[in-house]
């Protein structure tokens, strides 16, 4: 910057005798430059009222200056995290469930065997259906208090969604990999997929009817066509849809669910809240 | 004058608690602050007040600045804030002390047409030609980038008249710049 405030100007903008127009120029020029606020500072310093006033404000200012604000910088990872945290129904009360269903799961898997005509690992059974409620809680569903807000922001549709779901499946993967682990449950990848493919599913559908519809008829298909199988299958053998047998199958319905997704990606930000709970006042 | 740091530093030591960094930064802004804020306020005592607890919220808020350069915006939009809190407080304690503003009802000096002759005189005549009220507006909303209803707190008008007041300020202006 080459304009600076004369020493004339700078005398009569502090002594108040300056016109509006100069004024108006000091003061725009002021804020943008710290050589003459310097300036302007020095010019007061003999003006006794104005050193006055802040030699008086500094003592009450070093006096009153107490806890600072706690400013945390915003970066790539925090903005995930407040993301997934803002997901409460999601934390605490679905994981808690979701390692209790996985452990009964595993349990009987262990220690009484269920067998109908086929035989039915009820840890391959129940773990699908862990992440798709888990999805349901976390997005839609009016548990989450910041929805009305997050429904307002350019992140609050398929991404948000997509964020979440990633972390369920994640999570619940984990969850249900160390529950087979210690349930001495076969090969997992038929049920990881049959999970990926039945979340993906659940996003497909939840276009069109809302995600806490979509993961309802996703999760009772799931568990409806499970159990016909348990009684279609021959005696003694595994239900085809929890083999690896199905791996191509259950990798297909994910790809074309993936590809409804992306087809249908902006219904996502007109997602309705209006189901949400009524607060009472 | 070793060692100089911007005011950019300062700000930035200042957020992480060094107090020697705050009262540099305080020492070189107080000065230029307090004459903004008396001119716009008319009454000493609370430019004064506001000059404090302006520089109370930037101790508490100095983390938060992320500018670069820009910590004189920065610290004017503190500024106003607090200057429009002061008058909400003054106007629900039904204390008058003083005409906001009163500073612009002054009669020019033979200085300041000496000066207004010197810079950019066309602007300034027009600018003197404007009534103060229109001008007090004029500076509220374009100079100090108010809101109109703050500004209506600040001059102590009703927000339709600050509307009004603007729009023929401007339109004076550009027929007095035409």
């Amino acid at each position: 910057m080459t304009w600076h405030v004369t020493q004339r100007t700078a005398r009569a903008y502090v002594d108040g005798e300056v016109s509006d127009a100069d004024a108006w120029s000091v003061e725009a020029h002021l804020v943008s430059c710290g050589h003459c606020r310097t300036v302007v500072a020095s010019t007061a310093g003999d003006v006794g009222s104005i050193t006055r006033d802040i030699a008086d404000g500094w003592a009450a200012v070093s006096a009153g200056l107490g806890q600072q604000g706690r400013v945390r910088r915003g970066s790539r990872y925090r903005e995930v995290v407040m993301l997934v945290a803002s997901g409460p129904a999601a934390r605490w009360a679905w994981l808690a469930a979701s390692v209790v269903g996985l452990a009964l799961a595993a349990a009987l898997d262990t220690f009484a065997p269920l067998s109908g005509r086929g035989d039915v690992p009820m840890l391959g059974a129940v773990a699908p259906m862990v992440p798709i409620l888990g999805v349901a809680l976390s997005y839609g569903s009016g548990l989450d208090d910041a929805q009305e807000i997050i429904a307002s922001t350019p992140g609050g549709g398929l991404r948000l969604l997509l964020v979440r779901s990633a972390v369920v499946l994640t999570t619940s993967a984990a969850l249900g990999a160390a529950a087979g682990a210690v349930s001495g449950y076969g090969s997992p990848l038929p049920w990881l997929l049959a999970s990926l493919a039945l979340t993906v599913v659940t996003l497909a559908l939840g276009s069109v009817i809302g995600i806490p519809k979509a993961a309802a008829v996703a999760a009772f298909s799931w568990a409806l066509g499970v159990t016909i199988a348990t009684f279609d299958t021959p005696a003694r053998t595994t239900p085809a849809a929890l083999t690896t047998e199905s791996v191509p199958v259950w990798l297909a319905v994910a790809a074309t669910a993936a590809l409804v997704v992306a087809v249908r990606r902006s219904a996502f930000d007109r997602q309705s809240v209006s189901d949400r709970p009524q607060m009472e006042m | 004058m070793t060692g100089e740091r911007s005011d950019d530093e300062l700000l930035r030591a200042a957020g992480s608690g060094d107090r020697a960094a705050f009262e540099e930064y305080y020492r070189r802004n107080a000065a230029w602050l307090l004459v903004r804020l008396r001119r716009r306020c008319g009454d000493p005592e609370l430019a004064a007040d506001v000059l404090q607890e302006t520089f109370l919220a930037v101790w508490r808020a100095a983390a938060s600045y992320t500018g670069n350069g820009q910590s004189g915006g920065w610290l004017w939009s503190i500024a106003t804030r607090r200057l429009i809190d002061a008058h909400r407080r003054r106007a629900a304690r039904a204390q008058t002390a003083g005409e906001p503003y009163e500073e612009l009802v002054q009669v020019p000096s033979a200085e300041e047409e000496a000066l207004a002759a010197s810079v950019g005189s066309e602007l300034a005549v027009a600018l003197d030609r404007l009534s103060p009220e229109l001008r007090a507006v004029l500076q509220a909303t374009v100079l100090d980038g108010l809101s109109v209803r703050e500004a209506a707190v600040l001059l102590d008008v009703p927000e339709g008249t600050i509307k009004s007041r603007a729009r023929r300020a401007r339109l004076q202006l550009r027929e007095a710049l035409a």
